[in-house]
């Protein structure tokens, strides 16, 4: 017993590095812009594809096609947010939410016209894949590789974003608009090449949770739509625009999934996520590391 | 002044009379032609449930996606009550309602105080509860021999009775059905019309515009808010039991569909958000033209299609034409009248 229920926060934790990528893509471009993208579950559902497409169309190596799915996913977040987004960067809150609401259905019929609505998993065989879903047994616990690599990668990634950002120009050039945008114009920074920057990274993290998800978990179009649901709840727990906190949001969503998806009716898991979400959305709304006035 | 007052009068009479006599006679003129019969009450239940979304989210100004839920919450009480127990479909209505407001207002109450879309954020997660709570709760019935599931992601029926108004349920034509919807729809408009030129109408537009400058005016906001969403509740549990009664049949996933919940934001945003005529124009072009690019994809390999356009449109509409449709319209018509 003692065992099942370590493999079963294992696996939650595990499950929570692939959920955090999602989050810091959607809790980047939240706390730039103060804009919620409700296309982020879309967005990772498209990243999954990508992964599908290169690596059995074009015979690369599935780690390799998650590399240049970041790369495709970075480019096309420039492109949205320079189409779509600068337009309505200074509009009513709602129009915010109407049009991201749009570009997810957009993203999500267009994956089922190329793709069709059948589930797709990545074949066993194919390159790395073969190592990637090996089962290794390690006494009381079983994980496989591909399950294993998100969550130190999810780790790494933080650390690594949160040095872009207290380090380099352009990641306090981005932390500057967070804090105050006119300020930072006035500074001299550029606050609209920030807002595009800050569009491409988000995507590409969405993207990439999308690609390492890919390695041991099947595709659908409407697979988006409870990853919305978990990465909001990862980024309120931790705080709007908070990196780390949307990190320690997201590992805590995964194991308090897991947990209970084993303990009660599995179908129920998503209303004690859902209950916890709205009890911390009335009792804290600025979540656990609050980093600025935002809503 | 007297005669001016007494042409304006029967001018408006006028429109008034040629409205109704249009409204009895398009639907009349199409009974044979059930497809288009259902255009006409599928325009006027999307007036009706993005009307009840306009008035939280356009007068009051609180962004929220709970209708659905509320919706669903009266298809689900008039249709299991008329189920299990055999009650009146209009009881039924009237208790679904009830319910609603209940676990509308239940549900916004500790939710008032979120500001902007925290509040769009909890009504998802309420929604989206909600669906997986009724997909998995199944009533069981002990019929004689056997035991009986119903509810959950089966569904119910609801109990087939003879055609008459009595029942709410009418088998051989569409046209009841459609007269019913208009006769909610223009008693919801002229509510509608009563209370947005009342004093709690007022309210609702001063907390839209600013909530400290209201309340520090003696504006009760909270109390404002939560009548705006009874309102609401009220209105979408109403069009929840005439869905019911219209299909004969509930089902978690197509009555607590978010996309729908979308659909009913989106089109009361492209005919005009917090405006009296904006969800009418809105459903005016969006059922239309959704309903005609379902037909033309539908069923062919582009089947996804009709989605994509229509967001492609919407997209367009709110970066070019931000104040909506009603909002462009009036302005040409006033460079008109210049």
């Amino acid at each position: 017993m003692v065992n099942i229920i370590l493999q079963v926060i294992i696996n939650g934790l595990l499950m929570g590095g692939i959920y955090a990528m999602a989050a810091i893509g959607l809790t980047m471009i939240w706390g730039v812009m103060n804009f919620i993208n409700f296309a982020s579950g879309q967005m990772t559902m498209f990243g999954m594809y990508i992964t599908l497409l290169l690596s059995i169309g074009m015979k690369l190596d599935p780690l390799t096609a998650v590399m240049i799915t970041v790369i495709i996913m970075f480019i096309m977040g420039l492109f949205i947010e320079k189409i779509v987004i600068e337009p309505i960067v200074l509009s009513p809150r709602l129009y915010q939410v109407v049009v991201s609401i749009a570009m997810g259905l957009i993203l999500e019929y267009l994956a089922f016209m190329i793709w069709g609505a059948e589930i797709k998993s990545m074949p066993k065989t194919l390159g790395s894949m073969k190592f990637l879903s090996k089962v290794m047994d390690f006494g009381l616990i079983r994980v496989s590789p591909a399950r294993f690599i998100p969550l130190p990668a999810a780790i790494i990634l933080t650390i690594s974003l949160h040095y872009f950002l207290t380090r380099t120009r352009l990641g306090l050039g981005i932390r500057g608009v967070a804090q105050n945008t006119t300020a930072a114009y006035l500074m001299g920074i550029d606050v609209r090449r920030t807002y595009t920057l800050t569009w491409g990274l988000g995507v590409s993290f969405m993207g990439l949770s999308g690609g390492f998800l890919m390695l041991f978990q099947p595709a659908y179009p409407a697979v988006g739509l409870e990853f919305i649901l978990i990465s909001f709840i990862a980024v309120t727990l931790g705080g709007a625009g908070s990196y780390v906190g949307t990190f320690v949001g997201a590992v805590v969503m995964g194991v308090v999934e897991a947990l209970s998806g084993f303990f009660l009716f599995p179908a129920l898991r998503q209303v004690v996520y859902l209950s916890l979400f709205m009890i911390m959305l009335f009792i804290r709304p600025t979540g656990l590391f609050p980093t600025k006035e935002a809503g | 002044m007297n005669g001016f007052n007494l042409i304006s009068f029967s001018k408006k009479r006028l429109r008034i009379i040629v409205f109704v006599v249009l409204m009895i006679f398009i639907p009349y003129l199409l009974r044979d032609e059930p497809f288009y019969v259902d255009l006409i009450i599928k325009i006027c239940f999307y007036t009706f449930l993005s009307t009840a979304w306009n008035i939280t989210s356009g007068y009051i100004g609180m962004i929220s996606f709970n209708h659905i839920a509320l919706f669903g919450i009266g298809a689900y009480t008039s249709t299991l009550l008329q189920a299990l127990y055999g009650v009146n479909a209009w009881i039924g209505m009237l208790l679904g309602a009830l319910v609603a407001i209940g676990v509308g207002v239940g549900f916004i109450y500790p939710a008032v105080r979120l500001k902007g879309l925290f509040l769009a954020l909890a009504t998802l997660a309420f929604t989206a509860a909600i669906q997986i709570l009724f997909l998995n709760w199944r009533i069981v019935i002990y019929e004689e021999t056997w035991t009986k599931y119903i509810g959950g992601a089966v569904g119910v029926f609801v109990p087939l009775k003879g055609e008459s108004l009595l029942d709410f349920q009418w088998h051989a034509t569409k046209l009841p059905y459609c007269y019913t919807m208009m006769i909610f729809l223009v008693l919801q408009y002229l509510f509608m019309i009563k209370f947005v030129k009342s004093r709690t109408g007022k309210f609702f537009i001063a907390i839209r515009e600013d909530e400290e400058a209201a309340s520090s005016l003696g504006i009760n906001t909270t109390k404002s808010k939560l009548m705006a969403n009874a309102i609401a509740a009220l209105f979408s549990s109403i069009a929840g039991t005439f869905f019911a009664q219209y299909l004969l049949f509930v089902e978690p996933v197509y009555i607590f569909n978010l996309n729908f919940m979308f659909e009913i934001a989106l089109l009361t945003i492209l005919g005009g958000l917090g405006e009296f005529y904006g969800p009418l124009l809105g459903s005016l072009i969006y059922v239309p033209l959704s309903t005609a690019l379902r037909v033309t994809f539908g069923g062919t390999t582009y089947t996804g299609l009709t989605q994509i356009i229509l967001g492609i449109l919407l997209i367009i509409i709110m970066t070019r034409i931000p104040g909506g449709l009603y909002g462009y319209l009036s302005k040409i018509s006033e460079r008109i009248k210049v």
